[in-house]
């Protein structure tokens, strides 16, 4: 977090002095060093949701998807995801959405088949890396 | 996997607290990812259609714009393309406009108030910056003539703004020093068609995944690089149970998970296995004799042709007219056993795929990008592919399509279709040519001879000539040349020299603002108003929804201003009585600044060039009344499949097939080798280097990696590596190391395991991130025949770090 907000305040000086009308650096998401991707270990139904971006997006992967997979014969999301709600054990699983159901050809909607164009789920659905912050932050603005 | 015991109340407590959290601000929030229903409440929003900004497959996207701000989008239930989805990244669209630095004032690098190469940037009002660049571009034309000053796009422009440079640099300023990304991009594909079948772009479209029995990829990691499309095969794969997807591939990729087979081979090899292939069809019988009898030619081009290394490279092929016997006769030495020895594709493996494309009751898709486009040899492996199509006779028809996808949203419409390049003029023409010269010129209403006939700079060989001083005055738009270009020291350093003056046109700072003398701050997307083309022929319009932030001005804008400082502004004197603009438009900057309707005037303009010979685009209505179009568009009627009757409205009745691209309405059978790259592994840099993309980021990182949540999903680009190669360097995932080649190095993490996993002895490094400049270690090598870039093969070595 403490990256977080040395990067705003680096930003906020940078813009400032663009502001001023005076020097920009014309760099854009430098910081110098290469990094590496480490994401979550916490196996599914042990972590807390994560807010989509804005309604209507696609849920974020709260849980590490280690040895889960998504293949012609078997899609390892659907065992938690298919009904969603609570798993037995305390633990509670995001539904898919009607809109997955219906076969975008045909119109047919078929109860407890995705659809094949939202199959891949990682098409649309993403872990999130620990600890990775944006070099530069998005523009203050009201979401909805 | 051992479970983490967490309690039901804790749990609900985490998932409370999170909720609550984005409900802080008040206003309704439907961010709960436990929320099905949370698109039916995004109420009061204003919805617009647009293409999606990224990658080549033209999904529609609806925008929802609320207080002059994107806040969300959705998928395009009534688009054919997406039918209703996006992938991550399309889903991220309302993000891209909205990182905290978007450039908002022009910058000049000065010093003592005045503009100095050495200077720090500075910002500085429109009038001041367009005077200094159309100065530098007069001082660079008065210096070394017209083809010193270069203008770079890209397949992100606008087909508008595309053709306005064509227009300007080439009818105005009578320079050819024209380029775009796009010959790094899909310029093989582009010879590819061209030498083949006489006509640019697929024949087919996305319709055919519908129709498809085996889909075979040539070096195309879609589940990453084209989601969508891919879908669309995984839907296939799901409801037809004799469906197959063959993943050839140099890396072992997510689009395997649901391949029946994935098949590596060594790079540069599949020119070896598809002469292969070809070799079986005529030993099982699989010629379809009528068909190439009825539709084919033979032909075979010069040999041994060198790989674009030199500065100031030439190639012309010579091709000579061959037949069937010597087409024979010039693959038999491609058996099964010495392919396997060539590429590491079992025989057996080359039976089978030889078995798909010869079987007459299989419709084959060969898909392809970058694996086959960034080649040495890329044109003659796009050739070796539409070999295996024309000898069995598929294609042109559902399910049966050779089909080269594309990269950047309007990688066609724009640079193929507007002809954006050096040597091409609108519509398939060429300056090379004195009728396609003289139809521009008449269009332009030019005198004749303005438009100069020979063809000045490739993309790789205009940045040589920035660096030897044959170009002086660089200007590039809508893409990012000084981390693209492979072998980007010698470039960069070129850049920095003195004399030389770089414009870089951009929403956000990149790695090419930092070597840039003026910065001109660009409107993006929906800021303006657009047109994109993308890789089934369809043309699709947006219109202008939100303003551009600041003093952020539209390309085209900023060509039109440049255009006037140049003397050149009677090029674009439309009429505001024929191109009135409408009573409640949002116009764009261009418009608004010119009265006219700029866009609609470029257009009507722009169509002329094809009507008639099969590039027929409608009028400019029809596109912002619809979700596009594929062209050519006759009476009305968009075309889904070209060179068949019943499909197609210039295959005269009868004629079943005619590929009207050539003069006598045959498609090219080529007779081309395998030859080996110009680099590879020995014993000083033992390993291949791979470079590309990830499904998080695209091209350079410059929007996708300023939206927090694609950010977060893939922050940093990681050379992958084969376990046991990593094992033989005793290497572990998260190591640190330096990747190097004859021309540079980067340091970078390692990561085995990862999404990809390369063959023995590559490694892959993505080449987004702008921390991890993989193209300081690539090499320049081109195609001679496209002169696209390969970016896919070079040799490196590898030290740890840690």
């Amino acid at each position: 977090m403490k990256k977080f907000w040395l990067t705003c305040l680096a930003l906020a000086a940078a813009l400032g002095a663009a502001a001023a009308g005076k020097v920009f650096s014309g760099k854009g998401l430098q910081t110098g060093a290469p990094g590496m991707n480490r994401y979550t270990d916490q196996p599914p139904g042990s972590t807390a949701p994560l807010p989509r971006p804005y309604p209507g997006a696609p849920p974020l992967i709260p849980h590490s998807i280690d040895g889960l997979g998504v293949t012609r014969a078997a899609n390892d999301c659907l065992t938690c995801h298919l009904e969603g709600g609570e798993l037995g054990d305390g633990h509670r699983s995001a539904k898919i959405p009607p809109s997955h159901f219906t076969n975008p050809y045909t119109k047919e909607t078929k109860s407890g088949e995705v659809t094949g164009t939202r199959y891949n789920c990682l098409q649309c659905h993403a872990p999130q890396a620990v600890g990775a912050v944006p070099p530069v932050p998005q523009e203050p603005r009201r979401s909805l | 996997m051992p479970k983490t015991k967490i309690t039901r109340r804790e749990f609900i407590q985490w998932g409370g607290l999170t909720v609550a959290a984005v409900t802080a601000g008040g206003a309704l929030i439907a961010l709960n990812p436990f929320d099905a229903d949370a698109e039916d409440k995004l109420g009061g929003l204003t919805w617009d259609k647009a293409p999606c900004r990224f990658c080549g497959t033209g999904c529609s996207a609806l925008v929802g714009v609320e207080g002059g701000k994107i806040v969300a989008v959705k998928g395009d239930p009534e688009s054919s393309v997406n039918q209703g989805t996006l992938c991550m990244k399309g889903f991220s669209l309302p993000f891209i406009q909205y990182g905290a630095d978007r450039l908002t004032k022009p910058l000049i690098r000065k010093k003592d108030g005045r503009y100095d190469k050495r200077g720090a940037l500075v910002e500085a009002e429109w009038d001041e910056a367009l005077d200094l660049v159309a100065a530098k571009a007069k001082e660079a034309i008065a210096a070394k003539g017209p083809a010193a000053a270069a203008l770079f796009g890209s397949g992100q422009w606008t087909i508008w703004e595309g053709y306005a440079a064509a227009k300007l640099w080439k009818g105005g300023l009578r320079s050819n020093s024209l380029e775009v990304n796009a010959r790094h991009c899909m310029s093989s594909a582009v010879t590819g068609l061209m030498t083949t079948f006489g006509m640019d772009e697929p024949m087919g479209s996305y319709d055919d995944f519908e129709h498809a029995d085996a889909f075979i990829l040539w070096g195309a990691n879609m589940a990453e690089m084209h989601p969508i499309l891919f879908s669309k095969i995984t839907a296939r794969l799901l409801a037809a149970p004799q469906a197959r997807l063959y993943n050839l591939t140099t890396v072992s990729n997510r689009s395997s998970a649901m391949a029946a087979k994935e098949i590596l081979f060594t790079p540069q090899s599949d020119l070896a296995i598809a002469n292969g292939i070809a070799r079986l069809l005529l030993e099982n019988g699989a010629l379809n004799a009528d068909f190439v009898a009825k539709h084919c030619v033979f032909s075979r081009g010069k040999e041994n042709i060198g790989y674009g290394l030199e500065d100031g490279f030439k190639f012309k092929d010579e091709p000579s007219p061959a037949d069937l016997e010597q087409f024979r006769a010039y693959v038999a030495p491609y058996t099964p056993e010495y392919v396997e020895k060539i590429s590491g594709v079992p025989a057996a493996d080359l039976r089978e795929l030889a078995g798909l494309y010869g079987d007459p009751q299989v419709k084959v898709m060969s898909l392809w990008t970058m694996g086959m486009n960034q080649h040495t040899r890329g044109t003659w492996i796009n050739n070796l592919v539409y070999n295996l199509h024309l000898l069995t006779g598929k294609i042109s028809e559902p399910g049966n399509q050779p089909y080269s996808l594309t990269g950047q949203p309007s990688a066609c419409g724009t640079t193929r279709e507007v002809g954006t390049f050096t040597h091409r003029l609108p519509a398939d023409q060429v300056v090379t040519n004195p009728e396609h010269r003289a139809h521009a010129e008449g269009i332009w209403g030019l005198t004749p001879g303005t438009i100069p006939e020979k063809p000045t700079y490739n993309a790789v060989e205009m940045m040589r000539a920035l660096d030897r001083g044959d170009v002086l005055f660089f200007w590039s738009q809508t893409t990012n040349p000084f981390q693209n270009y492979a072998n980007l020291n010698r470039y960069r350093a070129g850049a920095l020299k003195d004399g030389r003056f770089i414009v870089v046109s951009d929403v956000y700072p990149t790695r090419s603002t930092e070597v840039a003398d003026v910065v001109l701050p660009a409107a993006m997307w929906v800021e303006k108003e657009g047109a994109f083309g993308n890789a089934e022929r369809r043309t699709h319009f947006w219109k202008r929804m939100t303003d551009a932030p600041g003093e952020a001005k539209s390309d085209l804008w900023q060509l039109l201003e440049f255009a006037k400082r140049m003397g050149h502004g009677g090029l674009f004197g439309y009429s505001a009585k024929e191109f009135p603009i409408p009573k409640r438009h949002k116009a764009s900057d261009a418009s608004r600044t010119a009265g006219v309707y700029v866009e609609k005037a470029l257009w009507e303009e722009y169509r002329r060039f094809g009507l008639g010979h099969g590039h027929d685009l409608a009028p400019f209505e029809a596109y912002h009344a619809s979700r596009g179009l594929r062209w050519p568009v006759v009476d009305g009627k968009e075309t889904v499949i070209r060179y068949r009757e019943g499909f197609d409205p210039y295959v005269p009745k009868g004629e079943g097939v005619r590929f009207y691209g050539n003069n006598g309405g045959k498609a090219v059978v080529w007779l081309r080798p395998y030859e080996p790259p110009p680099e590879t592994p020995d014993a000083a840099y033992p390993f291949w280097l791979c470079t590309g993309r990830v499904l998080e980021h695209w091209h350079s990182g410059t929007m996708t990696r300023r939206v927090p949540s694609l950010y977060k999903a893939y922050p940093h680009a990681t050379a992958n590596l084969h376990p046991d190669d990593a094992a033989r360097l005793g290497l572990k995932g998260g190591e640190k190391i330096r990747i190097a080649s004859r021309r540079g190095s980067v340091e970078l993490f390692a990561e085995i395991g990862g999404r990809v996993t390369p063959q023995k002895g590559m490694v892959y490094v993505p080449w987004f991130d702008e921390d991890v400049m993989i193209n300081e270690v690539t090499l320049d090598a081109y195609c001679p025949i496209s002169q696209q870039t390969d970016y896919k093969k070079c040799a490196v070595k590898i030290e740890r770090l840690s």
